[in-house]
């Protein structure tokens, strides 16, 4: 009967908006994703573009909208949180964030907004990454449906990227970071539904220096040969990123490769924890590392250099199935088998695309002072790569990148609220008034990456396909390609949709001028 | 004349964040850069120490048994092996900078005078600041003396707090040598963004000289103190 149970949890947890785009994807693959520069386009952790030299710049935006609206100081801190995973996953030491933040005009939102500040701040500051830029629109759209989008941008030797993947059966499957706890389970879930039904015990919490040991001892074991593999935690938790490295493998590999995990050797902070709760918890600040076996004992010790409690807690098959080792009262090691084909069954969605009805509510920036007032809570200097921060007007930044004595250039564009009468128009704004900023600045662009926040699919789809389209367009139009991005779709509270929202961030780099 | 190459040793916590920062600071002038990881109790050959910038210990002090906590930064770090090098190094008069978390670590061991407490603001605080050199000057360098230079802040705990009798001791032996030049940002006593012990030895400032321009003069004053 459990077993049965787990079962479909388990299709349950995968087949969630947020973890499988069963609505969306069919109209991602419109999207451009390959040019000279893309090392690594959408489908893993962040996207990858080649900066010559050796070097390669990972980056990738996320939202965590709906956890900000329940709880935002954690859910904004847990935000930025797990978009940094998102990039020193890949191997890449984190150089840079920004905030694109949409909130309603309620008193109610005004408090989110201030929680939502602190959280990123607390969190971004301790870590040490600079919070480079971002924007401020409210709109009394977003009154029950806060966006904070999150970007982030990390540098990576080329010889060091790693990726979300199990390569060879018999390596480790490595558990690093907090115990898990039932913080967090149905996170993935809630991102997928409506904000009325979300719970405030689905938000995780969140400790900024667990993550930066994490960080940096990531870091130091992506300079080494130890590991082919590495996957953060977020949606889903454990289930999700033990599926995804043996999905991740099969696809490349063409081996019938699965992972077989040890859940009584998770290391749990709440007591009798089921086997349910155990894969799906969204405990903040955990790594999955595929181990090399002969190479255990040396990543162990990276670990403990840097006090992080890590854990042998599976390992890669070749027998294409997704084994679940448990306990039970008074029965010890219940073994449940899946084919892992079953877990990503391909679920899709199909709505009907409806022309988005216009609000026509104002779309206001952030005045002065707000954005003034903002910035100066997040630490923008921190690494002295930032040229150009948000103390300097405009939607861009520049970075500093010594390695290749280069320029990184990133700017970023909302819709300017255009979407609402004519979606197509608001992501073709955004996309020409990022490009014309790397342009002006005698950049090369490289790849976007882009952020499409939208109420319920049933009345936002049709929007979403045109904004789609529009992007799609102007990619193969300018050759920019898009490398890695999100969908926040059900960000509505009961009827209210709020109005299509798509933020972009393009990439560009140049010649250091002297 | 050729410059010396100084051995400088950079001492690192977990969650320092401004290790790397202080790390390439010193190497881009061609100075030698080494970690001293908290852990480490030996004293080597150092020309000078620095304590960088971030969260030692991500800062959190948590009572006992409970979920909650309190921000007291530098007092973890105080309880690290590697404590043991800096006491070893004041005593031998090696000269120490404290930059930010480095300053907190600093004057809670007691190496430097004062406290630093939450910004008046109760927030983060991250700007260019405008800073003036004055006192006995950053390791003595007089060519310092009543300039000013734009240095960033970044931090939630950089007001600085004395006594009033033991602000005009640090008056009188001229230990005040930074202070803030209209925007104050953490409401620091009488505007100080700085100060050095007794002997001059042992230097502690909120500001990052290493992620600003005008730190080629802070680097320019170290070498000349420690070459001379």
């Amino acid at each position: 009967m459990l077993q049965n149970k787990i079962k479909d949890a388990i299709k349950e947890a995968m087949a969630a908006e947020h973890t499988s785009y069963a609505s969306s994807k069919k109209y991602l693959s419109r999207l451009p994703t390959k040019g000279k520069y893309v090392i690594q386009g959408p489908g893993e952790n962040a996207g990858i573009v080649d900066i010559g030299e050796g070097y390669a710049i990972a980056f990738r935006i996320e939202s965590h909208n709906h956890p900000s609206f329940i709880k935002p100081y954690h859910g904004a801190a847990t935000g930025v949180g797990g978009i940094l995973r998102d990039i020193f996953t890949m191997g890449a030491r984190p150089i840079g964030i920004l905030d694109m933040l949409r909130f309603g005009t309620s008193e109610k939102s005004k408090k989110i907004f201030k929680g939502v500040v602190h959280g990123i701040s607390d969190y971004g500051n301790c870590i040490g990454v600079p919070t480079i830029g971002g924007d401020i629109y409210f709109d009394k759209t977003y009154d029950k449906n806060c966006l904070v989008n999150v970007a982030a941008f990390g540098l990576v030797k080329k010889k060091n990227i790693l990726f979300g993947n199990a390569l060879t059966p018999g390596n480790d499957l490595i558990y690093v970071g907090a115990k898990t706890g039932r913080d967090g389970i149905g996170g993935a879930q809630m991102a997928s539904e409506n904000l009325d039904t979300a719970s405030e015990a689905a938000v995780q919490e969140a400790d900024p220096f667990l993550e930066k040991l994490l960080l940096d001892a990531c870091c130091d074991l992506a300079e080494t040969d130890y590991v082919e593999g590495m996957q953060d935690m977020g949606a889903a938790g454990i289930l999700c990123s033990t599926s995804e490295v043996a999905y991740r493998g099969r696809e490349k590999t063409g081996k019938d490769l699965g992972v077989k995990v040890y859940l009584n050797k998770i290391p749990t902070k709440a007591k009798n924890m089921s086997p349910i709760e155990m894969l799906l918890s969204e405990s903040q600040e955990r790594m999955l590392i595929v181990g090399k076996r002969k190479f255990r004992e040396k990543i162990l010790e990276i670990f403990k250099r840097w006090d992080l409690e890590a854990h042998v807690v599976g390992t890669v098959t070749e027998d294409g199935n997704y084994s679940l080792v448990y306990d039970e009262k008074n029965k010890k090691n219940i073994q449940l088998s899946i084919s892992v084909d079953e877990i990503f069954s391909n679920g899709k969605k199909d709505w009907e695309l409806l022309p988005w009805k216009q609000q026509g509510t104002k779309y206001i920036k952030g005045s002065k002072e707000i954005i003034k007032s903002t910035w100066r809570q997040y630490d923008w200097s921190v690494g002295a790569r930032t040229q150009k921060g948000p103390n300097k007007p405009g939607s861009y930044a520049i970075l500093d990148i010594p390695e290749v004595h280069k320029e990184l250039i990133i700017s970023w564009s909302s819709d300017k609220g255009k979407s609402d009468k004519n979606p197509a128009k608001g992501m073709t704004y955004a996309f020409d008034t990022c490009l014309a900023k790397i342009k002006q600045l005698d950049a090369v662009p490289l790849g976007v990456t882009n952020c499409l926040n939208f109420g319920h699919p049933k009345d936002s789809m049709g929007a979403f396909v045109q904004t789609i389209d529009a992007l799609a367009q102007r990619c193969r139009e300018t050759n920019i390609p898009v490398v890695s991005g999100n969908v926040s779709l059900y960000n509505a509270y009961k009827n209210h949709s709020i109005k299509p929202t798509p933020v972009l961030v393009m990439v560009g780099i140049r010649k250091k001028v002297q | 004349m050729q410059k010396r190459s100084l051995r400088v040793g950079i001492l690192r916590f977990p969650g320092s964040n401004c290790d790397w920062d202080a790390y390439n600071f010193f190497k881009k002038f061609g100075h030698k850069s080494e970690f001293i990881w908290y852990k480490d109790t030996q004293l080597l050959s150092w020309d000078v120490i620095v304590l960088p910038g971030g969260f030692a210990f991500g800062d959190r002090v948590y009572k006992k048994a409970t979920e909650e906590y309190s921000i007291d930064p530098g007092v973890l770090a105080l309880q690290s092996p590697a404590l043991k090098i800096i006491f070893a190094a004041a005593e031998k008069k090696i000269p120490i900078l404290g930059i930010c978390n480095g300053f907190q670590i600093l004057v809670k061991a007691g190496l430097l005078p004062g406290k630093l407490e939450q910004n008046t603001s109760k927030q983060f605080f991250c700007d260019i600041t405008t800073c003036e050199v004055m006192g006995a000057s950053f390791f003595g360098d007089k060519s310092m003396m009543h300039k000013k230079f734009h240095l960033p802040v970044a931090h939630g705990y950089g007001r600085y707090v004395v006594s009033k009798k033991q602000y005009q001791e640090l008056q009188k032996n001229s230990q005040i040598f930074l202070r803030y030049i209209g925007l104050n940002p953490n409401g620091s006593v009488e505007n100080i963004a700085g100060v050095s012990n007794k002997e001059k030895n042992i230097f502690g400032l909120m500001p990052h000289p290493e992620r600003s321009e005008d730190g080629k003069y802070f680097m320019k004053a170290i070498e000349k103190y420690v070459t001379k």
